[in-house]
C-alpha cells in the first residue's frame, strides 16, 4: 500500500519519536511484567503508521471457525480472540479467560475477563462462550476441526462471566482445544444477522476494514483499548505473495514490514541487507520418514527400522541439502511438544550396524524400496528424499525415489500403499497424540502397521488425564518406546524463518508459525 | 452473416458442455478433492461430514447433473476455499486480468507489427538480422525468469517500479513488460515472414509499378494482407491472456484469473476452477468469433453466407 508513509505525514518527527520511545518503554515492561499485566488498564497511545504484512497465500475465508491455515489464523487472532492464548513459550496464557480450573472429571470452569467489548459494541460474556462452542460443533458448518470439541456435551453459564464446560468423559486437551480453536463471536454472528464470510467482528486488538481476496485484508486499530495492550500501529495490511523472490524484494524496498516464509537460501541475502533481519525459530513438527510396515515386510522387524535409521547421515543431510536450516530430532517430538525427552540421542550415522542389523533380521542382501515424497511441500523434500534413498541403497536397501503430486501422495498415506514415505508429522494442537500415528487401534491418517500395546495403551490414557505432569509422563514413556522401536526415520525440525525491517520493534516470532502481533511497532 | 453468428454462438454451448464435462472428470480423476480441502489431521467423521456439505459424496454423474441444474438458473456454486459464489470471484478478477491483457496486447500491436513490417522490408540487412535475433530471444525467455529478472532490476536495484500487487498504474508495468516480451516477438516474427511472402506477389509488383511510394505499397497493400494471420494469433493470445497468465500473476502477485484458477486446482476447488474455465471459455470462442469478422475487413474475398 502505498500510503504507507502518508499517516507519519500527520505527526512532527519529535511527536513521532515521544510515541516510539513510549511505545519501546511500555513494550519493554509488558515484556518484563508477562502475563500478569493483562489484567492492568491498558495505557493509551496513539497507533502510528501502517504495517505491512506479507505471507505465502491469503486467508481461506474471514469465517474463523472455517479458517485452518497457519497464515489465515494469524490474521484472524489480530480480529478475533480466544479463551486462552499461548506465549511465545508456547505456554498457555489467559487472554479472554482470566483464568481455569479442572472441578471434575468432566467439568471445566473458566472466568471470564470482563469489560472487554466486541467491535459492534456488544459486551462479551459467557453466554458468546456458549453461542461460539455450539456454533463451533454446528455439523451444518463447515469446520474440518468440529470434532476437537466433540467431547464437550454442554456450557453451563454460572454468572455472566463464569462458565463451566461440562464433557462426556476426561477430556485432557479442552484448554489446549480453546488456546487454538473457537474464536469467541458476537451474537451478531452466531444469531445469523451479521455472515461472518464478510463480516468480521471480534474482541481482538484489530477491526476489520476490507478483505480483496488475493489481494488485500486491511484492518484498523480497534478504539477500544484491547486487554493486552492497545495496538501501536493504526493500521495492518496483509498481503498474499505466493513467489519467495518477490516477498523478499518487498521486504528490502519497503513495501513489506515483516515477511513469511522466507527460503533459507535467502538468509545470506538478507544479512546483508542494511534495513532488514532475520527471525529464525524451530518449528514444532517433527519431519520424518514413515516406513509402512503394512506394505514391506521388512519393517515389521525392529531391526530393520532401526538399521533404517542408523544408515542416514542426517547431520550431512541438514547441512548440504537444508544448508543448516533444521535441528536435528532424536525420537518422535522435538522441544516444545509434551513428552519431550532430552535425554535421548539422535542415532548416530553407523553402516557397519545399520547392515549389522539387516543381517540379523535375515536381510543380509537387503531389499527393495520405493521412497515417495512430494515436491515443493516441505522444504528441500526431494533433494532430501534423493540422499536418504542413496544412503539406504548404500547399506543394501535398494531405493527408488518417487515424487507424487500432493493429491495422491495423501491417498497413498490414507490408503497406506506407500512403502515409506517422505513426511512432515504435525499437529495443530501441539499434543503428542493428535494424529494418532502410533495407536493401532485407532489407525490415524499416517498410521501405518506398527503395533505396540504399551503404546497404545499410554496413547489412550493420556488424553483421558486431566493431571498435566502425569500427561507428559506418560509421553515421555510413549517418546522412550518410539525411540526404541522407530516405526519412523527420525529427521529434523525444520527450521522457520521470518524477515523483518529493523523498524519493527516488539514482535517476536512462535514456535507455531503463526503470527501473533503482541506488541508490534514501527519506529 | 446472421446465420454464421448463430452457429457460432451455438457452438459457445457445446464447448462450455465440453468443457464443464472435462473440467469435472479430471478434478475428480486427479484425486480426491475432499482429502485436499481438508487437513490430514482432521477427524475422519469431520472429514466425511464436510464431503457430504460439498456434495462430494454423491456419484459422479450426479454432482455433475446438480452443477448443470445450477448453472441453467445462473448459479455456478460456491467456492469450497473462500465460500463465497465461485461467478463472483471470477469476476472481481476479471478487470485486473482483462487490464493485463489488454495493454499486453496493445504493446504487442504498437510494438510487434511495425516492427515485422520494418525488418520484413529489408531482408537480409543487418538491421533484419539484429531484430531477428532479438525476437528469437524474446519468445525464447522463460516468463518466470524474466518476472523475477525484472523485479530483481526495477525494483530491488533501481527502485524504479513496486514489485508485485495491484494498486496503481505503476504496478501494471513489470506484468505487462514480462506478457510482452514474448508476444511481441512472437508477432514481429510472423508479421515479418508475412510481409516477406507478400512482397513477393505480383500484386505488390503491380502496387509498385504504378509508382506508389513504398511506404503505401507497404502499408495498404503488404500490411494488410499480412494483418490476416497476425489477427488469428493476437486473437488467440488475448484469449490465452484472460485465462491469466498463471506464472507471471503469481511471480508479481498479481489478483487475477490465473493465479485463482492455480489456488482452485491446487485445492481441488471444483466450483472455482469450472467457474474460471467456464467464463474464461466463454471469452475464448467470443474473442474468436471476433476474429473471423474481422477477416471479412481484412479480406474482402472472405464470405460466411458460401452455403446458401
Amino acid at each position: 500500500m502505498k500510503g504507507e508513509h502518508r499517516d507519519h505525514g500527520r505527526y512532527t518527527r519529535r511527536a513521532v519519536l515521544k510515541q516510539a520511545a513510549a511505545v519501546a518503554v511500555t513494550g519493554l515492561a509488558l515484556d518484563l511484567l508477562g502475563p500478569r499485566v493483562l489484567a492492568a488498564p491498558a495505557p493509551q497511545l496513539n497507533p502510528v503508521g501502517n504495517l505491512l504484512i506479507v505471507q505465502g497465500v491469503d486467508a481461506e475465508s474471514l469465517d474463523p471457525h472455517v479458517t485452518t491455515s497457519g497464515a489465515s489464523k494469524g490474521m484472524m487472532w489480530a480480529m478475533y480472540d480466544k479463551l486462552l492464548e499461548r506465549g511465545p513459550d508456547m505456554k498457555l496464557i489467559p487472554w479472554l479467560a482470566t483464568s481455569w480450573r479442572v472441578l471434575n472429571d468432566t467439568t471445566w470452569e473458566f472466568r471470564l475477563r470482563d469489560n472487554v467489548y466486541f467491535h459492534n459494541g456488544e459486551k462479551f460474556g459467557a453466554e458468546h462462550v456458549r453461542d461460539t462452542i455450539t456454533r463451533f460443533k454446528n455439523p451444518s458448518l463447515r469446520n474440518v476441526y468440529a470434532g476437537q470439541l466433540r467431547p464437550v456435551r454442554d456450557v453451563e453459564i454460572v454468572n455472566p462471566l463464569t462458565v463451566r464446560i461440562h464433557t462426556d468423559g476426561p477430556f485432557a486437551l479442552l484448554a489446549e482445544v480453546l488456546s487454538l480453536y473457537n474464536e469467541i463471536l458476537p451474537k451478531a454472528i452466531t444469531s445469523g444477522q451479521v455472515d461472518p464470510t464478510r463480516q468480521a467482528i471480534g474482541t481482538g486488538p484489530y477491526k476489520f476494514t476490507e478483505w480483496v481476496p488475493n489481494q488485500r485484508m486491511v484492518m484498523d486499530f480497534a478504539e477500544r483499548p484491547h486487554f493486552s495492550g492497545q495496538p501501536k500501529v493504526r493500521r495492518l495490511v496483509w498481503r498474499p505473495v505466493p513467489e519467495a523472490a518477490t516477498r523478499l524484494v518487498e521486504l528490502k524496498t519497503g513495501a513489506a514490514h515483516l515477511i513469511t516464509p522466507v527460503d533459507p537460501i535467502q538468509i545470506p541475502e538478507l544479512e546483508a541487507t542494511k534495513n532488514a533481519e532475520v527471525v529464525t525459530f524451530r518449528q514444532l513438527s517433527s519431519q520424518i520418514v514413515v516406513l509402512n510396515s503394512l506394505k514391506v515386510r521388512a519393517f515389521q522387524d525392529v531391526r530393520v527400522r532401526q538399521a533404517m535409521n542408523y544408515a542416514i547421515d542426517v547431520d550431512s543431510v541438514i547441512r548440504s541439502v537444508m544448508r543448516g536450516a533444521a535441528y536435528r530430532l532424536a525420537s518422535a517430538f522435538g522441544p516444545g511438544i509434551p513428552g519431550y525427552d532430552e535425554s535421548l540421542r539422535p542415532y548416530t550415522y553407523d553402516m557397519d550396524r545399520a547392515r549389522q542389523l539387516l543381517g540379523e533380521a535375515g536381510f543380509r542382501d537387503g531389499f527393495e524400496v520405493t521412497l515417495v515424497t512430494p515436491e515443493g511441500r516441505y522444504l528441500n523434500d526431494r533433494l532430501a528424499s534423493e540422499a536418504i534413498a542413496g544412503m539406504w541403497s548404500r547399506v543394501g536397501v535398494r531405493t527408488r525415489v518417487q515424487v507424487m503430486d500432493w493429491s495422491p501422495f495423501v491417498q497413498g498415506v490414507l490408503g497406506k500403499t506407500h512403502d515409506a514415505f517422505f513426511f512432515q508429522q504435525v499437529g495443530v494442537l501441539l499434543d503428542a497424540t493428535t494424529s494418532i500415528n502410533f495407536d493401532s487401534e485407532r489407525k490415524g491418517a499416517a498410521w501405518q502397521g506398527y503395533h505396540n500395546e504399551e503404546a497404545n495403551r499410554l496413547s489412550q490414557d493420556a488424553v483421558k488425564t486431566l493431571d498435566a505432569n502425569r500427561r507428559n509422563d506418560m509421553y515421555k514413556r510413549l517418546n522412550q518406546i518410539l525411540y526404541r522401536e522407530a516405526p519412523w526415520v527420525f529427521l529434523w525440525n525444520q527450521q522457520g524463518v521470518y524477515a523483518r525491517q529493523k523498524r519493527v520493534k516488539g514482535w517476536v516470532g512462535h514456535p507455531d508459525g503463526i503470527i501473533r502481533l503482541g506488541s508490534i511497532s514501527l519506529v | 452473416m446472421a446465420r454464421f453468428l448463430v452457429q457460432r454462438l451455438a457452438h459457445l454451448v457445446w464447448v462450455l458442455l465440453a468443457v464443464s464435462i472435462l473440467v469435472f472428470l479430471l478434478i475428480h480423476l486427479s484425486g480426491d478433492p475432499i482429502r485436499l480441502l481438508t487437513p490430514l489431521d482432521a477427524k475422519p467423521e469431520d472429514v466425511e461430514r464436510v464431503r457430504r456439505l460439498y456434495g462430494l459424496d454423491k456419484p459422479i454423474p450426479a454432482q455433475y447433473w446438480d452443477f448443470v441444474r445450477r448453472a441453467l438458473r445462473g448459479d455456478l456454486g460456491e467456492s469450497f476455499r473462500y465460500q463465497r459464489p465461485a461467478f463472483e470471484l471470477v469476476l472481481q478478477r476479471l478487470p485486473s486480468t482483462a487490464m493485463l491483457a489488454v495493454v499486453t496486447i496493445a504493446v504487442t500491436t504498437l510494438v510487434g507489427i511495425p516492427a515485422g513490417v520494418w525488418i520484413g522490408s529489408r531482408v537480409g540487412s543487418l538491421a533484419d538480422w539484429a531484430v531477428s535475433l532479438a525476437t528469437f530471444v524474446c519468445i525464447s525467455l522463460p516468463s518466470f525468469w524474466l518476472g523475477v529478472l525484472l523485479i530483481l532490476l526495477f525494483a530491488d536495484r533501481l527502485r524504479l517500479l513496486p514489485s508485485s500487487g495491484f494498486e496503481s498504474w505503476r504496478h501494471l508495468i513489470l506484468p505487462a513488460a514480462t506478457l510482452s516480451v514474448y508476444t511481441t516477438g512472437l508477432i514481429t516474427r510472423l508479421v515479418r515472414a508475412d510481409v516477406v511472402h507478400v512482397l513477393r506477389q505480383d500484386f505488390i509488383r503491380t502496387a509498385r509499378a504504378k509508382g506508389l511510394g513504398e511506404p503505401l505499397v507497404l502499408g495498404r497493400h503488404a500490411l494488410r494482407n499480412a494483418m490476416i494471420s497476425a489477427v488469428t494469433v493476437l486473437g488467440l493470445q488475448l484469449g490465452n491472456l484472460l485465462g491469466g497468465s498463471v506464472v507471471v500473476e503469481a511471480v508479481f502477485a498479481w489478483p487475477g484469473v490465473g493465479w485463482l484458477m492455480l489456488q482452485g486446482i491446487q485445492t481441488r476447488d471444483l466450483p472455482l476452477v469450472r467457474a474460471v474455465v467456464l467464463v474464461v471459455g466463454s471469452a475464448f470462442v467470443l474473442i474468436n468469433l471476433v476474429v473471423d469478422l474481422l477477416y471479412l475487413y481484412l479480406d474482402p474475398r472472405i464470405r460466411y453466407d458460401h452455403g446458401r
